[in-house]
């Protein structure tokens, strides 16, 4: 490891002063950032819920102070994405204090990094999280000792809370504005004495820092009785074979029942709702609208309020919250632990468990989660796979279509169909795709309550996109819909796919033209077709079976626009247009087969 | 060269490093050429003392391991016996040492052991291995076992790096919390606990505590 050499320069205090948060994966950073900079970054509870820089201002003093989070490292190496993505930028821009956020219950292990950090010659300040939570563990810290022997200040903080963080803002003003000097160079000079002995080799480093941070905890760290608690009880229960599998096919029934039930019932309700308080009141109004156009766009716009307050409120958000749960209370590793060996079988580890778990979500997000991921193959093979997991809005389909007028087995059904089908081809690709693969390596945060203030500010933030993108696009692509309709025009644009979508598919014309709308967004599909259909019971024209193939096709061909874009930042365009040309192939394929097949067996009629 | 001085300097590598070791690099150290090291290293690879992998990474077995470190203790007994007993400069006894290495017998060592009071560390403050070390596979531990770690023999860049700064370093205490018959496990290391996948697991060497 080469750390260049970087001086404080003296021109750096002039200009703006750029305040960089590093620290273990885990250990609040982006929590810390959140409460210095009043930003709102996604705080969860696993390593690697950050994997790109975030940044940020907030005023220290009177000067105004650029503060970027930075992905969570276990040293200053690249052994992932977001491991480089952070030491490129420790290395690459003028930093003025590099605040080091170490959880207090892993002193030994984080000092490892601090100790890399030291020698950088930048400024730094340590700042101490959970250090209340150290009562659990019957350990407490001596951070004066701690700060005297690293020669740097040591601030406890509750980085949830705010605790400690004005006190850690005054702190690095007086280090920023020169007001205080703080001597590490006895902590430098004894890693480079010691260094000296030996040859420089890498390991040998990391050994040596190991030993001095092995010395330094032991130095501070003042241990006591520990309690027995239930969380641990918890973390056994869930992670034990036996008892571990039985937990996970808990948690995820859970999660489905729950989504399939309280989905429905909002779903219900908010049509109830538009019905009574928007539609009846206004249907006198609009019938006062003489001129077609105007009438069909205030209608058709309507409409499209309708079927989004009905897809996107009831599932989507639903789905989030849970989310938020899993990932909070810090479950997500444990799955992927218990996953490992189910995913050895498509050549991936249960690293690749986390992204997966979040592109039920969102594939965008899920997709950016991969850097997490050690090498390209395994990123590459993840993101195939995550395009076909069913995504939040696809749920809102299956669920809202098949779920609610077909039946809740048969929603299962799509599922399990979606889900086998990505488990064939990711044995098929994990073959073909070339490139080693990195054995599971991950740490196991402990569990803790999840804080339902972060839940739904998690889930606000992620729904906003569905607010503010989400329901103007349905808005607009109803009413065009509706001009179309009232102007003869859609006959003309829904015949050249007729033969795909009513032969081959045998779905309904209007199927066709709402499934081209989906590329833009998944769940616009079936919002659009309950405007196209002109009615929110499915039932009324369509037959259980054309429900069913439709949210099939939904759930698997092309991974939406948004999804589109990402896939070409991260992999280019010739792995992205491929991606998506095979799963419009797989949908219309995988669609006709079960369409012929249910028929055959006289299923859905 | 004899087999010994191969697998003890295979083993002084693989712990300096802890990582695989090289043809090239024992080759070096050893001072002889890369050919004479590669058929070294097939013989015993038959013997099952060795894996070697392409481009040429090679690492002890626990067999392997074993025998290494009968030599090893062999070399630091009789060096804390020539200068703790005979007073010989350190120059000079780490010669004797390694030549009588390879003809002292294990009955001999263990007297020796005995009459020195079972020294823990040789003169250069290295430990002395234990006389029956149960090295194995991280992967073969059972739940609930301690260990220390001997050396991690990954070959992958990136998982090595990942181990290192992970804490698990040559002498690391570590303890199986929780693990899946033949499948991952979780580690506690420095406090931490760290679910392992199995192939990682089979190519962390450890001592059963």
């Amino acid at each position: 490891m080469n750390f260049p050499k970087v001086s404080p320069d003296s021109a750096t205090r002039l200009c703006r002063p750029q305040i960089a948060i590093v620290g273990n994966p885990n250990t609040g950073k982006s929590c810390l950032f959140n409460q210095l900079t009043t930003m709102d970054a996604i705080v969860s509870n696993y390593p690697g819920t950050t994997v790109e820089i975030l940044k940020g201002k907030t005023e220290i003093g009177d000067k105004l102070t650029d503060v970027a989070d930075l992905p969570g490292i276990y040293n200053l190496g690249s052994s992932s994405e977001d491991e480089r993505v952070t030491a490129e930028y420790v290395f690459e821009n003028k930093i003025s204090v590099i605040v080091n956020v170490i959880d207090a219950a892993l002193l030994e292990r984080n000092l490892y990094l601090t100790l890399q950090l030291l020698q950088l010659q930048i400024p730094v300040v340590i700042a101490l999280n959970f250090y209340n939570k150290l009562e659990d563990k019957g350990i407490s810290v001596d951070h004066k000792n701690l700060s005297t022997l690293l020669g740097v200040p040591v601030i406890l903080i509750d980085a949830l809370k705010g605790e400690g963080v004005p006190l850690l803002v005054n702190t690095i003003k007086s280090i920023v504005s020169g007001a205080a000097q703080f001597d590490n160079s006895q902590i430098i000079r004894s890693i480079v004495d010691d260094l000296g002995k030996n040859h420089t080799i890498k390991t040998q480093i990391a050994a040596h820092r190991h030993s001095q941070a092995a010395v330094l905890a032991e130095k501070v760290v003042i241990k006591g009785k520990r309690k027995k608690h239930f969380k641990e009880f918890l973390d056994k229960f869930t992670t034990e074979p036996l008892t571990g599998g039985i937990s996970l096919i808990l948690v995820m029934g859970a999660i489905f029942l729950a989504l399939f039930n309280i989905g429905n019932f909002l779903s219900e309700l908010m049509a109830k709702g538009f019905e009574m308080l928007i539609m009846n009141p206004l249907t006198p109004l609009l019938a006062m609208i003489s001129f077609v156009s105007l009438h069909t766009i205030v209608f058709w716009g309507l409409q499209g309020v309708n079927a989004g307050l009905q897809i996107i409120v009831p599932y989507i958000f639903v789905f989030y919250l849970m989310l938020g749960v899993l990932e909070d209370t810090g479950y997500l590793p444990r799955m992927a632990y218990l996953l490992d060996k189910l995913m050895h079988k498509m050549h991936l580890h249960g690293n690749a468990v986390i992204p997966m778990m979040l592109g039920f979500g969102c594939s965008v997000p899920a997709v950016l989660a991969t850097r997490i991921l050690p090498n390209k193959k395994d990123r590459l093979l993840t993101s195939i796979l995550i395009c076909m997991i069913p995504c939040s809005a696809r749920t809102a389909v299956i669920l809202g279509a098949v779920g609610k007028f077909v039946g809740a087995g048969y929603a299962m059904i799509i599922y399990f169909i979606v889900l086998l089908l990505i488990f064939v081809l990711g044995q098929i690709l994990g073959k073909l795709l070339p490139g080693d693969s990195v054995g599971l390596i991950m740490e196991m945060p402990q569990y803790r309550l999840p804080q339902f203030k972060n839940i739904m500010k998690k889930t606000w933030m992620r729904m906003k996109d569905f607010i503010w993108v989400a329901f103007p696009l349905i808005i607009a692509g109803s009413c065009v819909l509706g001009l179309l309709k009232v102007y003869g025009l859609l006959d003309i644009i829904v015949k050249p796919f007729s033969p795909v979508i009513n032969g081959w598919l045998m779905l309904p014309s209007i199927a066709g033209i709402t499934l081209i709308y989906g590329i833009l967004r998944k769940e616009m599909a079936l919002e659009l077709l309950f405007v196209l259909g002109g009615s929110s019971n499915l039932l009324r024209f369509m037959t259980p079976l054309q429900i069913f193939i439709f949210a099939l096709v939904v759930a698997l061909y092309f991974p939406c626009i948004g999804t589109f874009a990402v896939l070409k930042n991260e992999f280019g365009w010739k792995k992205s247009l491929l991606i998506s040309f095979f799963t419009i192939v797989l949908a219309v394929t995988a669609g006709g087969l079960i369409a012929r097949l249910f028929t055959l067996a006289n299923l859905l009629h | 060269m004899k087999k010994e001085d191969y697998l003890q300097e295979m083993y002084k590598i693989q712990c300096r490093n802890n990582r695989a070791a090289r043809v090239s690099e024992l080759a070096q150290i050893l001072e002889v050429s890369n050919p004479s090291v590669s058929e070294m290293v097939r013989r015993l690879e038959k013997e099952k003392l060795v894996t070697f992998e392409r481009f040429g990474a090679i690492s002890l077995t626990a067999l392997g391991i074993k025998q290494a470190r009968r030599v090893i203790r062999k070399h630091q007994l009789l060096e804390v016996f020539f200068s703790r007993i005979l007073k010989i400069k350190k120059n000079v006894f780490h010669k004797e040492a390694h030549i009588m290495e390879h003809t002292l017998s294990d009955a001999a060592t263990d007297k020796l052991d005995a009459v020195l009071k079972k020294p823990k560390f040789c003169p250069d403050g290295n430990p002395i291995p234990a006389k029956n070390s149960n090295v194995v596979e991280l992967a073969s531990l059972p739940a609930k076992s301690r260990a220390e770690v001997i050396f991690v023999a990954d070959k992958n860049k990136q998982s090595l790096e990942r181990l290192n700064s992970l804490g698990l370093v040559p002498r690391a205490k570590v303890r199986v919390v929780r693990r899946f018959r033949k499948g991952p496990l979780i580690l506690k290391v420095k406090g931490s606990e760290i679910a392992l996948g199995p192939d990682i697991c089979a190519s962390i060497f450890v001592e059963k505590k």
